[in-house]
């Protein structure tokens, strides 16, 4: 019953008088007088806004992005590669005791590289060693390269490349105690230029596969890494 | 030919989009556009104005409040809050106007206070005349006189609820009571409205 009081009422609806017709003119005249209505100042400052963010991807940043991501791993495989570096500075201070043969490093290495071809041949048949196998933790797509140079009477040898950006100390090589300078890289598949630094001087690799003029009047040793 | 091809909304849809033309309205207006304020003024005029009228019963007072609600209201736009409903804003203004117009007016009527013969009602101005609503319905005149004759309390609630058919959210942002409270204000209004109904059409018997 007074659900039924209430639906009554809206009967009144019609009963009840409309505003004369001018009202509205006379209030926007009203309104035409006033000053204009403004939030007050601090209410900019309390106000939620939107933030949109949007990205827009092209091809060449889709491939850009995907060399950065190419990149950031081979990063991370090259460090790898060269986690040895403590053992060779151990190694390198131990031996400075030990080495006699300091005269001219690099005519030691010279003379060490004749009979290079030999020892690569016996230990590794041929320098640098492309391994076969796939290194299970490395970038699938890296093949391990051994860097082999017999240098009995270097102090330090080191690698510098592509791969290393050409600095002569980022990847140092290990020495093993016949003399023997190593070290092991994951390298993608390609055409690699590289050199040996044997105490400070650049030293080509005696047992490269081929060679190309480095555009100094020399040359730089190759090694292709299979796909 | 049928005109029933007229596309059909649902009354909430239709309330929704007039609670979005308002605030599109309102951020006009407050970005300088004030000439937006009058599709406000044109979309609640008639409710504004018959609120007023069933709170106060007197035509004339009815349209100057109406339109100084508007005013008020656009003078304050700069403070309303944009996440409410810009018409129970415009309500609540109302209806503050519409008690503020009847305590100044019982003041100012206190000596022939006895006036109305159903006592309780502060109201002033014209009640319908019985002779101008004798074509309408008997029954119809019978509720307005009762209603009229009710606090402003009871009519506050019946004139938004059951005149103007607002939900209790409304009601609560315009009264700003409870909802729980504003229902049982209603169920109350609503029975002591039918006991003036009763008594008036009593009377009328005699």
């Amino acid at each position: 019953m007074s659900d039924d009081e209430g639906s009554q009422l809206s009967r009144l609806k019609a009963r009840t008088p409309e505003p004369r017709a001018g009202l509205t003119d006379a209030i926007m005249r009203q309104v035409a007088l006033r000053p204009r209505p403004k939030r007050p100042w601090w209410t900019a400052l309390t106000r939620p806004r939107e933030l949109v963010i949007r990205f827009r991807w092209s091809r060449v940043m889709g491939v850009a992005g995907a060399a950065a991501v190419a990149a950031a791993a081979l990063f991370f495989v090259k460090l790898d590669g060269r986690r040895p570096i403590f053992a060779t500075q151990q190694n390198s201070s131990a031996r400075n005791s030990a080495t006699q043969q300091n005269s001219s490093a690099q005519n030691s290495a010279t003379q060490q590289n004749s009979n290079a071809p030999d020892v690569a041949t016996q230990q590794n048949s041929g320098a640098p060693d492309v391994a076969t196998q796939q290194n299970s933790d490395s970038q699938s797509s890296a093949t391990l390269v051994r860097f082999v140079l017999p240098a009995k009477a270097a102090r330090a040898v080191s690698l510098a490349g592509d791969f290393n950006g050409w600095r002569p100390d980022a990847t140092p090589l290990l020495r093993d105690p016949d003399g023997t300078w190593r070290a092991t890289l994951p390298l993608a598949p390609g055409t690699w230029r590289y050199s040996f630094v044997v105490d400070g001087k650049w030293v080509e690799d005696p047992a490269a596969e081929s060679y190309r003029a480095d555009g100094f009047g020399g040359r730089n040793a190759l090694v292709r890494v299979g796909g | 030919m049928y005109p029933s091809r007229v596309a059909i909304r649902s009354t909430s849809e239709a309330v929704r989009d007039a609670a979005e033309d308002d605030r599109r309205a309102v951020e006009l207006v407050l970005a300088g556009e004030t000439g937006a304020y009058r599709a406000i003024v044109e979309r609640h005029q008639r409710s504004i104005h018959a609120v007023i009228f069933r709170l106060i019963h007197d035509r004339d007072d009815a349209e100057d409040l109406t339109q100084a609600a508007f005013l008020q209201a656009y003078d304050a736009l700069g403070r309303f809050d944009r996440e409410r409903r810009f018409s129970s804003w415009l309500f609540r203004i109302a209806v503050n106007l519409a008690k503020d117009h009847l305590k100044a007016n019982a003041r100012r009527e206190v000596p022939d206070e006895d006036a109305g013969e159903a006592g309780a009602a502060p109201f002033s101005g014209s009640l319908p005349q019985p002779e101008a609503s004798a074509q309408a319905g008997e029954r119809e005149r019978l509720l307005e006189r009762a209603l009229a004759t009710l606090s402003v309390r009871d009519r506050e609630v019946l004139v938004l609820k059951d005149l103007q058919e607002l939900p209790y959210e409304e009601l609560h942002e315009i009264l700003g009571r409870p909802i729980t409270a504003l229902k049982i204000r209603v169920v109350r209004a609503r029975a002591r409205l039918r006991v003036a109904l009763d008594a008036l059409a009593g009377k009328g018997a005699l």
